[in-house]
């Protein structure tokens, strides 16, 4: 019980700062429901979305995530839509795809989570399969640069899993 | 005044370079030839074409004072909107390429290389 | 120039090329060839009717409008997660 109510601290934070973002007011109301609305669903979701709720309370992990959140909008994303919109653009479209194999080295699901989206989500590189069991992502990859899977994740996922390793491991 | 010029002018920048971003997304799913390679002309109009502008369109919004009380409320929700698209937008994509993959919907052709067919056929046991 | 009306401008200006992405995704949507395909041109059209209602809101000044894109995310994504379901199913059925 106590347990619970600890772990539901992080999923309640979280939903009273969307709460008060969206509604954009700082007055009693908003604040008071807010606060009411977001423990109910923090308590309720406690079980499904937190293991150990120690890791939420480490600000190291909150600024490595900021960190990712600067590298990877600012350098990842910037870098891979001006590859692929150069592809689009160009008279001969130089493309040669293919699906590689991507392996990963982290242990839980939110960090293979990170991967997996910070990979879908910059163009060039999708997510279209991953096997648990041999660790492996199967990445569809607009321009095949080597068959190997380490240089595959040299290329593509070794920043992303650096990051996620310590935000989320 | 001048805070609000700079902040305006950065949101139109983001905005613009958004509505590019979907022109060019657009082409690219006209052009590419298969189901695959269009995923990343259409990650292009999501990240690129969605995301960005709604930041921009929620600078916008807290820049204008001519919105009244009610700006806030417009880019609170803009900015939860993109945080929104950021997380669903990949998770939507990755179960539409497997989805397709697993039933044969699209064929992965051209290809350089598909390791995904040469491990699933070991796995079946041949 | 006033805020207002630098703003009012420059999104009138934006108004014929979103116009013209979304006509092309719905070239595509109608075009393509297989399921996948004109899900996936449904898919990134609605994203990015999403920010057009948003920006549509400031044009506008109608608060009312910028709750929509919420709800249009979320549906899309629905969408993609219940073709996904459909095709995964008749593979499995044979």
């Amino acid at each position: 019980m106590v347990n619970r109510l600890y772990r539901s601290l992080g999923p309640a934070i979280l939903s009273f700062i969307t709460y008060i973002v969206f509604s954009g007011s700082l007055s009693v109301y908003d604040v008071v429901t807010g606060i009411i609305v977001s423990l109910i669903v923090g308590y309720m979701v406690a079980n499904i979305t937190i293991t150990n709720p120690r890791k939420l309370l480490e600000p190291s992990r909150l600024v490595w995530l900021l960190l990712y959140a600067i590298y990877y909008f600012l350098v990842a994303e910037v870098r891979a839509h001006i590859d692929v919109i150069g592809r689009i653009l160009h008279p001969k479209m130089p493309i040669n795809p293919g699906i590689v194999r991507v392996p990963y080295h982290v242990e839980t699901d939110y960090a293979m989570t990170a991967i997996a989206n910070s990979i879908t989500n910059t163009p060039g590189t999708v997510v279209v399969d991953v096997d648990t069991k041999r660790k492996i992502f199967y990445v569809h990859w607009i321009n095949v640069v080597s068959v190997k899977p380490e240089v595959a994740f040299k290329s593509i996922s070794e920043a992303y899993e650096k990051y996620a390793k310590r935000v989320f491991d | 005044m001048d805070f609000n010029w700079l902040i305006v002018l950065v949101g139109e920048v983001l905005v613009a370079v958004g509505v590019l971003c979907d022109v060019i997304a657009a082409i690219g799913l006209l052009r590419f030839p298969n189901f695959y390679v269009r995923l990343h002309a259409a990650t292009v109009g999501t990240i690129g074409g969605a995301f960005v502008p709604l930041i921009g369109a929620s600078l916008i919004a807290i820049g204008c004072e001519f919105l009244g009380g009610y700006r806030w409320f417009m880019a609170g929700s803009a900015l939860i909107t993109a945080i929104l698209i950021l997380i669903l937008a990949p998770a939507g994509s990755h179960a539409l390429a497997r989805a397709a993959y697993r039933s044969r919907a699209a064929i992965v052709q051209p290809k350089i290389v598909d390791h995904l067919e040469e491990d699933r056929v070991e796995d079946r046991g041949e | 120039m006033s805020i207002e009306a630098h703003v009012t401008t420059f999104i009138l200006v934006m108004f014929p090329i979103y116009i013209l992405a979304f006509i092309l995704y719905a070239i595509r949507a109608l075009k393509g060839p297989t399921i996948p395909d004109t899900v996936l041109a449904i898919d990134a059209m609605t994203y990015d009717l999403a920010a057009f209602l948003v920006v549509l809101a400031i044009f506008f000044r109608s608060p009312v409008l910028t709750p929509v894109a919420i709800v249009l995310a979320l549906w899309v994504y629905a969408l993609d997660i219940y073709v996904a379901k459909y095709l995964e199913a008749k593979e499995m059925g044979g």
